[in-house]
């Protein structure tokens, strides 16, 4: 597979200090995100960050608290934050969420989901914008699992993606399992989804584990990834080319062992799509 | 060009009203916005609560290990009287818990300890955990055995080098 056109080799995995032993010693990493509310650029930098960075392993920050989607003006004192972070980092890119944590003086905690409508997407792309022009780097938007649906949506999950990217010229970081969960709880074709992206926009892709309770599927971030979000991998990587695939993890860490079979089964997935997508290419031009 | 600034304004101001109307539903248990399914609400905010209570739970562990079992019941009962603050995520939750636990039972030493360490690297202002940028100095005085702890931040910088916790143990405590 090589590396992609981020320089990312393929399979990466969300640094958290419980997990920085096993990323250091015990597991081939191609690249990291860093969570950027966590990181303070003008305080102490992790240790073992600095090692991942002298060893030429790429380090993505990654913003959770930004609310893009929020519909209040952006904070400059947040994009400060994450340029310097880019910035520190070399990074070659920074994400954020199509989403909203905020409003008002309330805080979410979480990310929540945007109404789907056509006054929504003018906010969130002038949004966008905003934040590109503080940024050293391109941004990449990640599309969120929402529990929760708006009333009154002008158009599905994709079309809205969709065109964010397209007017504000954002990439993309799709996160599979977030696909596969919305797909899921909310009842459309997950493979229909993938096929109406823009996927010529794609930086990376998310992976990560989540639980059915109750009939509905959490993503948890706390169990291991699940057979059936591999298989939605594995036909993405048989549609497009995949630069790199990061696992997401953020309770209930795993052992070194369980992380490098983890990482081995993503691999192995890409691996499949990858093979299909060439097979393909070969019949059309033989 | 001011009509067209004017209703892009509008249009904020209307998804601020219709976002904050969510929000509130899923944080604090206000009624739900019409057109919104109530059992998808439900589900929400009771995950929200859980991410919030597990947060709060990983960034201060010394908590976990005094309340024991009674942690998830005491956070639950402080988190439906005050929202998470603006500024500083788990941290700054689980120190406006431990402000309202010591209203109620005195905090022990671990706890207190752990505590001052957050107050010497951040200040609370505005409904929110800040980083601080000036030099601070805190005293603490322990009670089992009875220790003075003295604290100083030293210089206008962010790194933890420029802090440092010294504990005394009061003489007389010796004999």
């Amino acid at each position: 597979m090589g590396t992609g056109r981020l320089g990312l080799s393929p399979v990466g995995v969300g640094w958290r200090p419980e997990l920085a032993l096993a990323i250091d010693r015990h597991v081939e990493v191609g690249f990291v995100e860093i969570v950027a509310e966590d990181i303070d650029p003008w305080g102490d930098i992790p240790a073992p960050l600095t090692l991942l960075r002298q060893r030429g392993i790429p380090i993505i920050p990654h913003g959770i608290g930004l609310s893009l989607g929020g519909a209040e003006p952006l904070e400059t004192a947040r994009l400060r934050h994450l340029a310097r972070l880019a910035t520190l980092f070399d990074a070659p890119v920074v994400s954020e969420h199509v989403a909203f944590v905020r409003a008002g003086e309330r805080e979410a905690g979480h990310l929540l989901p945007l109404p789907r409508t056509f006054a929504m997407l003018d906010v969130l792309v002038e949004n966008i914008q905003m934040a590109a022009q503080h940024l050293p780097t391109p941004l990449a938007l990640e599309n969120i699992a929402t529990l929760v649906e708006w009333p009154g949506a002008e158009m599905d999950e994709a079309t809205f993606l969709s065109e964010a990217l397209r007017r504000s010229g954002a990439r993309l970081l799709l996160d599979i399992e977030n696909v596969y969960a919305n797909a899921r709880n909310h009842r459309f074709a997950a493979l229909d989804y993938l096929d109406r992206l823009p996927l010529e926009r794609l930086s990376y892709v998310h992976i990560a584990g989540g639980v059915e309770r109750g009939g509905v599927y959490h993503d948890t971030h706390a169990h291991p990834v699940i057979p059936e979000v591999l298989a939605l991998l594995e036909e993405l990587c048989a549609r497009t080319e995949v630069p790199g695939v990061l696992l997401e993890r953020d309770d209930q860490f795993p052992g070194i062992d369980e992380l490098a079979q983890e990482l081995e089964s993503i691999g192995a997935a890409m691996r499949r799509g990858d093979m299909r997508r060439r097979s393909a290419a070969c019949e059309c031009s033989c | 060009m001011l009509s067209i600034a004017q209703s892009e304004s509008q249009q904020r101001a209307v998804l601020l009203q219709q976002q904050d109307a969510l929000l509130r539903a899923l944080v604090d248990g206000s009624q739900i916005p019409r057109g919104f399914d109530a059992a998808q609400v439900e589900i929400a905010a009771t995950s929200l609560a859980r991410k919030r209570r597990r947060e709060a739970a990983k960034a201060w562990p010394t908590v976990v290990r005094w309340l024991g079992r009674d942690f998830e019941l005491r956070f639950a009962a402080y988190a439906h009287n005050f929202p998470l603050p603006t500024h500083g995520g788990p941290l700054a939750d689980g120190l406006a818990f431990l402000s309202s636990l010591a209203r109620e039972t005195p905090l022990p030493d671990d706890v207190r300890l752990a505590r001052f360490a957050v107050g010497l690297r951040y200040r609370w202002r505005s409904r929110g955990l800040h980083l601080r940028v000036g030099p601070a100095i805190k005293v603490l005085l322990l009670r089992r055995p009875i220790r003075w702890v003295i604290g100083v931040r030293l210089a206008f910088c962010r790194t933890d080098a420029n802090i440092k916790i010294k504990i005394v143990t009061a003489p007389w405590s010796k004999c």
